[in-house]
């Protein structure tokens, strides 16, 4: 509905000003043309600077998740067609016999070599959303429950991404929470002080 | 103030908004993207997107007080006219100093809007940055206009009723395409400029910014080749010389980033493919930006002297040199600073490669920018120096260009034909035994042809079997165009045999099938087989011949074939000019060949200028007949008639309709690359370069070919050099006379410092009497240059300065570029040599062969890399 109104005052006044000109004139000219063009072009001017003005105060618009990792995965990717076609262009300059045989053996693996790798880490990424996650939440356990860190250890040690994380039942899933010893409320694993009530949760170390 | 006019005080109102928005664009922009604040990022975006709309309302004004015909405001009563045609008023706009810097700053303003329109999914992270950059350079020119050179001002006392009307030099169809095109190519090298930058400022220097890049690029260069050719197009049928390319300092500011352009379409490809030259390439997009900006600043700043230079303003000068600077110290601080980011991934493995050919060709391409900078320049740097203002004149600029653009030439060839990495022996037999046999046949065919011709001046075989071993360059020019000629069709051939051999259709089929299948690579073969028909052309020059004759009624001057017999003369006149027409019959052979009109055109309001010279051309593809008046006399019917017979030049105009189409299909998508990112989901984008959205680009493409269009309708005009002389031009009589006028320019001050032997001007004539009085009193060459250099300031006499002091800085320089650039050979080669006995040394240690990643486990994958490549072809 904005939008049709903001054409609707968009085409009257830039139609408005022609015929205004051309009227003035007492024929359509080109100078008429111009006048109204102008009016146009303020209208949409005057517009884009309200729009900067009020996008100050609101949300941009959706879709401005970067992910941190995101940009890495799509340089491989260029990595990967950019070997793709240099492997493309080696075969046909082969077919037209500018390679020769040896040549095109030994570079082509080259480009193989290097086309295999970057795959296997574009493989590697493709799980690796999870695998930071988990990562950075084992982080964040270490240290404080020994024996859920061994366990989350012992998932991601020896095997490797590829085949473990799939795999793995949600770890977050076999960490018990804590509850609060004076009020009852369910608390982080690592939490020191009830988040409800302050109560200490954890015993106090090396307190004699 | 605009106190006068409320519409021209709301034109530059409207500038000075924009000024502000631009200003606010760059700020918010770099605001946001520090501190991560998306809403001051997107205000900034929409702010950009405000000063555009806002340049673009200032301009429309600007050409409504045109069309109206207001008086009142100062730029308007300068340089437009009621009585001239509507087109001319409107391309009136950027016929004056003020008009043309707020017409650069309207295309940039729409260039950069469209490039952060088309890109601001693609990159996000780089796209504050750029608007940062672009509207920086917006703001400057807005600047610019606001406060040194103000289109708006009115007259404070009473308006006059009457316009000046446009320079009647400009009143032509070139006016309305020439000019646009080559500022299109300079505004388009700011795009590629900021997204360079603004990787260096992000440190995304992986080469995700390569791509919007390159194809930006491509339209810079695009536009610039289109604008030069204009260029000599309008100077081959306004200015009434006989030639198209005079080494004019504003041409050569078109040229420059002409050449740096090409260099990095080159050189960018081995990024691409082998991660190198990444210091470079960067380095070439500063280099092409900066080089644009030394181009507007010398044709607005006085500093050079030409024909269509808009005069001395040193304000405007020192203004240009800051900024210019700034921009300089600037990026390549940036650079120095992202160096470590910036290393190569690989290293050039041997002499014998395509990497090798680009560094070559890269290097040829920027010494020949180079050196015409520093010729362009050389009479300001002389005149700091040595208070002497001295010029160099074509003859000096084509000594040395002529075997660079041979090199050049060949390197065409080559480039295409050498594989990557490294070449065989027996691949470069393969490959290179066709062309070379097509080259040398050529060599020796035209040799001998021509020889025979001439057969009656050798008085000897060895005189004989001398000019038959002597190269020329003329030949050498043919024999390469047949070598690259052969090369290109051997490319298709082999390549479109090759695909016929998979995909089983016939030939034809699979030849388009290829070109649409690479569409970069082929469309770039075919821009080589039009710089090739360029050369052509451009090695028809060799054969020009040219006569001139003051003609009563009915008397003829024959020039080659070609016998041009003087009529009469005719007075017309209309609205803005009187035109005395003269008829011309031209026999050939005896022959009837045509009935020509050359005339000569006196403009109303400008009297005080020379009438301009109409040329009449017959044009043929083997030749040009070329039939200029340069002066008449109505009362006995007399006129001056200068003949030319141009061969070949048409090759020239034609081997630019090739590269447009060239160009067009170089620049269309390639499916390839979307097939290559199947895997990859829509939104990143990134693999498919800059190609999405591709409306622009054909939109773009489209009104190129209007603008050809129009450009061949246009008519042919000139502005005399001086008042027309009705009696003996004087010419050489004979050829070591002809010799001495060629070291020698007129002076008469308008002409462009053409040379003695080729200005057809009344000063000219009087100048070559004098000589030819001296020499007939005895006089040496050396005696009447001596002459020349007492009677007129300085050097200012000659084509070439003399070899002494700080002149020698124009000799060497040639001669030090080609020596760097054996330095630099030398050294790579060093480093080539070393590197092979370290690989022969570690040879001889047996190593693990075929890669190792190659085990059992990757069986998989690479059973998937197959099936990749199979759905690439």
């Amino acid at each position: 509905m904005r939008r049709l109104a903001y054409y609707l005052g968009l085409a009257l006044i830039t139609l408005g000003l022609s015929a205004y000109g051309a009227l003035v004139a007492g024929k359509p000219t080109g100078s008429a043309v111009f006048l109204g063009l102008s009016g146009g072009v303020l209208f949409i001017s005057i517009d884009l600077l309200y729009r900067a003005a009020r996008s100050l105060f609101e949300e941009p618009p959706a879709g401005d998740l970067a992910v941190a990792t995101g940009r890495r995965r799509k340089e491989l990717e260029r990595e990967k067609t950019a070997i793709l076609k240099a492997l493309k262009e080696l075969e046909f300059d082969h077919e037209m016999g500018k390679v020769s045989d040896a040549d095109f053996v030994e570079i082509g693996g080259i480009y193989r070599g290097r086309a295999i790798r970057v795959m296997r880490r574009l493989d590697d990424r493709q799980m690796d959303y999870a695998a930071i996650v988990e990562e950075e939440l084992n982080k964040a356990r270490r240290g404080v429950k020994p024996e859920a860190a061994a366990v989350l250890l012992a998932t991601s040690e020896g095997s490797s991404p590829i085949a473990a994380a799939p795999e793995t039942p949600s770890p977050v899933a076999a960490v018990p929470s804590l509850s609060c010893g004076s009020c009852g409320s369910r608390n982080d694993a690592d939490a020191v002080f009830c988040k409800k009530c302050a109560a200490r949760l954890a015993p106090v170390e090396g307190v004699v | 103030m605009n106190n006068g006019n409320p519409i021209a005080s709301v034109g530059h109102a409207g500038l000075l908004i924009a000024l502000v928005a631009s200003a606010y664009a760059v700020m918010a922009s770099v605001a946001g993207a520090r501190r991560g604040e998306k809403r001051l990022e997107h205000s900034g975006l929409v702010a950009s997107y405000a000063s555009t709309a806002l340049v673009a309302f200032s301009s429309a004004v600007m050409f409504f007080l045109l069309l109206s015909n207001d008086y009142s405001v100062k730029y308007v009563q300068q340089h437009s006219d009621a009585s001239m045609p509507w087109i001319y008023k409107l391309t009136s706009f950027w016929g004056g100093l003020d008009g043309s810097i707020m017409w650069w700053a309207l295309l940039l303003c729409a260039f950069s809007s469209l490039a952060v329109f088309l890109n601001r999914e693609r990159h996000k992270e780089l796209i504050p940055y750029v608007i940062a950059v672009l509207y920086t350079v917006v703001a400057f020119f807005l600047f610019l206009i606001i406060f040194e050179k103000r289109p708006f001002d009115v007259f404070l006392t009473d308006a006059p009723h009457t316009g000046k009307g446009l320079n009647p030099l400009l009143q032509n169809p070139y006016m309305a395409t020439h000019p646009p095109s080559l500022y299109l190519g300079f505004v388009a090298a700011t795009v590629p400029f900021a997204f360079g930058l603004a990787a260096l400022i992000t440190g995304n220097l992986d080469d995700s910014w390569l791509a919007s890049t390159r194809r930006w690029m491509m339209v810079s260069w695009y536009f610039l080749s289109q604008g030069l050719i204009l260029g000599s197009l309008w100077a081959y049928e306004e200015l009434g010389w006989g030639g198209y390319w005079g080494w004019d300092p504003v041409e050569n500011a078109g040229f420059l980033p002409w050449l740096t352009a090409t260099a990095f379409l080159h050189s960018i490809m081995v990024q691409e493919r082998r991660g190198m030259m990444k210091v470079w390439n960067v380095s070439l997009v500063i280099v092409t930006f900066t080089l644009t900006m030394i181009g507007t600043f010398m044709t607005r700043s006085g500093i050079v002297q030409s024909v269509h230079a808009f005069g001395q303003d040193n304000e405007l000068a020192v203004i240009f040199l800051i900024f210019i600077s700034t921009i300089l110290i600037f990026s390549f601080g940036l650079v120095i600073y992202r160096l470590p980011l910036l290393r190569s991934r690989n290293e050039l493995d041997s002499w014998m490669s395509r990497e090798f050919a680009f560094l070559l060709n890269n290097w040829v391409l920027l010494s020949a920018a180079f050196f015409v900078l520093i010729a362009t320049l050389f009479p300001t740097l002389s005149e700091w120096v040595t208070n002497e203002r001295i010029t160099v004149g074509p003859p000096f600029f084509n000594k040395w260009m002529t075997p660079i653009g041979l090199i050049l030439l060949f390197l065409t060839g080559v480039g295409p034909l050498i594989a990557w990495r490294r070449a065989t022996p027996a691949n470069l037999k393969e490959q290179f035994s066709i062309p070379i046999a097509a080259g040398s046949i050529t060599y020796a065919l035209m040799k001998l042809g021509l020889a025979l011709r001439a057969h009656e001046t050798w008085t000897s075989t060895w005189a004989f079997a001398k000019y038959v071993l002597w190269p020329s360059a003329d030949v050498i020019c043919f024999s390469l165009v047949a070598f690259v000629t052969a090369t290109i069709t051997q490319e298709f051939v082999r390549g479109a045999r090759v695909r016929q051999s998979h995909t089983k259709l016939d030939f034809f089929t699979s030849l388009i099938g290829l070109v649409a299948r690479g569409k970069r690579r082929y469309g770039g073969y075919i821009v080589h087989m039009a710089m090739v028909l360029m050369f052509v052309g451009f090695a028809g020059d060799a054969y020009k011949r040219e006569g001139e004759a003051t003609l009563e009624r009915g008397k003829a001057v024959t020039v080659g074939p070609y016998v041009v017999r003087f009529d009469g003369l005719e007075r017309t006149a209309d609205a803005t000019k009187e035109m005395t027409t003269a008829s011309v019959t031209v026999t050939r052979d005896g022959v009837p060949y045509a009935v020509m009109h050359p005339a000569k055109w006196a403009y109303r309001h400008h009297e005080e200028e020379p009438p301009t010279s109409e040329v009449d051309i017959k044009r043929t593809l083997a030749a040009d007949l070329y039939v200029v008046m340069n002066g008449y006399e109505v009362d006995p019917q007399l006129a001056n008639l200068k003949v030319v017979i141009n061969p070949l030049v048409n090759w020239v105009w034609l081997g630019f309709l090739l590269l447009a189409i060239g160009t067009a299909i170089a620049y269309m998508p390639d499916r390839a690359y979307a097939l290559a990112g199947k895997e990859v989901t829509p939104k990143d984008g990134d693999l498919h370069g800059g190609e999405p959205k591709n409306g622009g680009g054909k939109a773009i493409v489209g009104a190129v070919f209007l603008l050809l269009a129009m450009g061949g309708m246009a008519q042919a005009q000139s502005v005399d050099h001086a008042m027309p002389r009705a009696n003996d031009p004087a010419l050489a009589r004979t050829d070591s006379e002809r010799e001495l006028f060629k070291r020698i320019v007129c002076m008469c001050g308008t002409c462009g410092r053409q040379v003695l032997a080729e200005c057809s001007c009344g000063t000219a004539a009087t100048m070559r009497r004098t000589i030819q009085s001296l020499l007939d009193s005895g006089k040496t060459h050396e005696q009447v240059i001596e002459y020349e250099l007492a009677t007129y300031p300085g050097q200012s006499a000659l084509v070439v300065p003399l070899d002494k002091g700080f002149n020698r800085l124009a000799w060497a320089l040639p001669y030090a570029i080609i020596l760097g650039g054996v330095g630099l050979l030398v050294r790579f080669g060093r480093a080539v040599s070393r590197r092979d006995r370290a690989q022969k040394a570690a040879a001889a240690v047996p190593s693990p062969q075929p890669s190792p990643d190659e085990s059992a486990e990757d069986a998989e994958l690479s059973a998937r890399l197959d099936d990749e490549l199979d759905e690439l072809s």
